[in-house]
């Protein structure tokens, strides 16, 4: 085994896939961080809809969040890439597809997570809250989410994690990021041991940051 | 005492087939003291829940300061700012310290300055005797520090009227004193109070007035001296002499 295959194209692999900083447009970083980020902000709506009292607002949440954890996710990136394209006449960029697949997708499983979080904090709170004549938008803002989200930290760093090494997914639709580069570099030089054990080792050291990092939110201060 | 601060019309409410209030007709001036007694399942704490509109009534209304409960468009919020309440599990917010606690509603609410709420809220504090707390987090705390502050949070708004669920009963022995000790003092400052509670000597002391509450129905209400010494009806004696004998 010899790296050198890893070094002559760590700038292919690691600067224009992983981080998404060449001419294509690609990269395993650009993509996941706005994904997580957008995904994680319509989970939020998502799950607290799937809450709400009021029937047409619950129903098509709860519809939204059981159709999309019923289908493949390479299902739902095929049907942006291949059929709204022809829905709407107009040609879409791998990068725009493949953030939107994802961030519809996810958005069902991080409002889920929502959901339990809100769920998790006692109805006293609540009571509480509405006693001192907080409304229930400021009970919610103030009291609520706050005890919610970090109830919520485990679930959702799971999540993340799996959400980020999904995007190597993307890579069927031709988007360049992290392990759609290595076997761009693959097919010219058929090193694959090296290189996937190398790709594997960058997802590794991210998503086990990721972890490490949550774990030390869990443990701040904590006042529960 | 001058005008009625709580009053209630005929007010009937079911959870589902269970009839809980039954014909409730009952007035307490502003300045009074009542204490609510009565068994478990008795419809007590649903009564003093109906008051701030925590639960809502099928029949009859509810007069809170001069505003029925029941008409339509109702401001909630404004109304609940003038009525503080004291829950049996305190339902202080856990990712809280003591004092935001205590400025959080008055900040949102009111739309008070943050110095003016904080130091507000470090008077109370000293009033309910745990000043030196102000930084804990609840679960930090006692129950008789827990309680105390929740009464404090419910005083920062500036209430008319205080309403008690049962603020003792999920208390250590030892702890109940505190809290009875700044309920009493709450009661020798003119609050306008409704306690649900068990703890007789506190009705018998502090209470201008004591209702007896089975099945839904106010069976008697008198003063304390009466109430205690001369029940009226069977249900208050077989009641008393339960909760008495120990």
């Amino acid at each position: 085994m010899s790296l050198e295959v890893i070094t002559s194209n760590f700038q292919f692999l690691i600067v224009q896939g992983f981080f998404g900083l060449g001419s294509f447009a690609g990269g395993t970083l650009r993509l996941a961080v706005p994904a997580i980020v957008l995904g994680f902000l319509l989970g939020i709506f998502v799950g607290l809809a799937r809450l709400a009292a009021v029937p047409w607002i619950r129903i098509p949440a709860t519809i939204y969040v059981e159709f999309f954890r019923g289908v493949p996710l390479v299902m739902v990136i095929f049907w942006m890439w291949f059929i709204i394209p022809q829905l709407l006449q107009i040609p879409l960029p791998e990068y725009g597809v493949a953030l939107t697949a994802f961030v519809i997708f996810e958005a069902a499983y991080f409002g889920e997570i929502v959901r339990a979080g809100v769920q998790s904090v006692s109805g006293g709170q609540v009571e509480a809250a509405r006693a001192l004549g907080l409304t229930g938008v400021q009970s919610m803002a103030y009291v609520i989410l706050p005890q919610a989200l970090r109830n919520m930290i485990p679930a959702l760093v799971t999540q993340m994690i799996v959400l980020f090494k999904d995007t190597s997914l993307a890579s069927i639709i031709g988007y360049v990021d992290l392990t759609k580069a290595a076997q761009i570099v693959n097919n010219r030089e058929i090193k694959p041991f090296e290189l996937y054990l190398f790709i594997a080792v960058v997802y590794w050291v991210c998503t086990y940051s990721m972890s490490r990092l949550a774990r030390r939110m869990e443990r701040r201060p904590s006042p529960v | 005492m001058n005008g009625q601060a709580i009053e209630f019309k005929r007010v009937n409410k079911w959870f589902g087939k269970l009839h809980v209030l039954r014909d409730i007709d009952l007035s307490i001036a502003s300045g009074e003291v009542v204490v609510v007694c009565g068994p478990s399942g008795s419809g007590k704490s649903t009564l003093i829940r109906c008051v701030n509109v925590l639960e809502r009534i099928q029949q009859g209304d509810i007069v809170v300061l001069g505003q029925s409960v029941t008409v339509p468009g109702l401001n909630l919020a404004k109304l609940r700012t003038r009525v503080g309440m004291v829950f049996q599990q305190f339902n202080l917010f856990a990712h809280m310290t003591v004092l935001q606690n205590i400025m959080l509603a008055p900040m949102r609410v009111k739309r008070v300055s943050r110095d003016e709420a904080e130091r507000t809220a470090r008077a109370l504090l000293e009033r309910v005797g745990i000043p030196h707390r102000a930084d804990s987090y609840p679960a930090n705390l006692s129950g008789g520090q827990q309680q105390r502050v929740a009464i404090a949070r419910a005083l920062a708004m500036q209430p008319d009227v205080m309403l008690f669920d049962e603020p003792t009963s999920a208390l250590d022995p030892e702890m109940i004193n505190e809290v009875l000790e700044v309920m009493t003092d709450l009661a020798r400052d003119g609050m306008t109070m409704m306690c649900v509670t068990h703890e007789m000597g506190f009705a018998r002391r502090v209470a201008h007035r004591v209702i007896f509450m089975d099945e839904g129905q106010v069976i008697e209400q008198s003063e304390p001296e009466a109430f205690f010494a001369a029940p009226k009806s069977d249900r208050t004696k077989q009641f008393l002499s339960k909760i008495l004998s120990h």
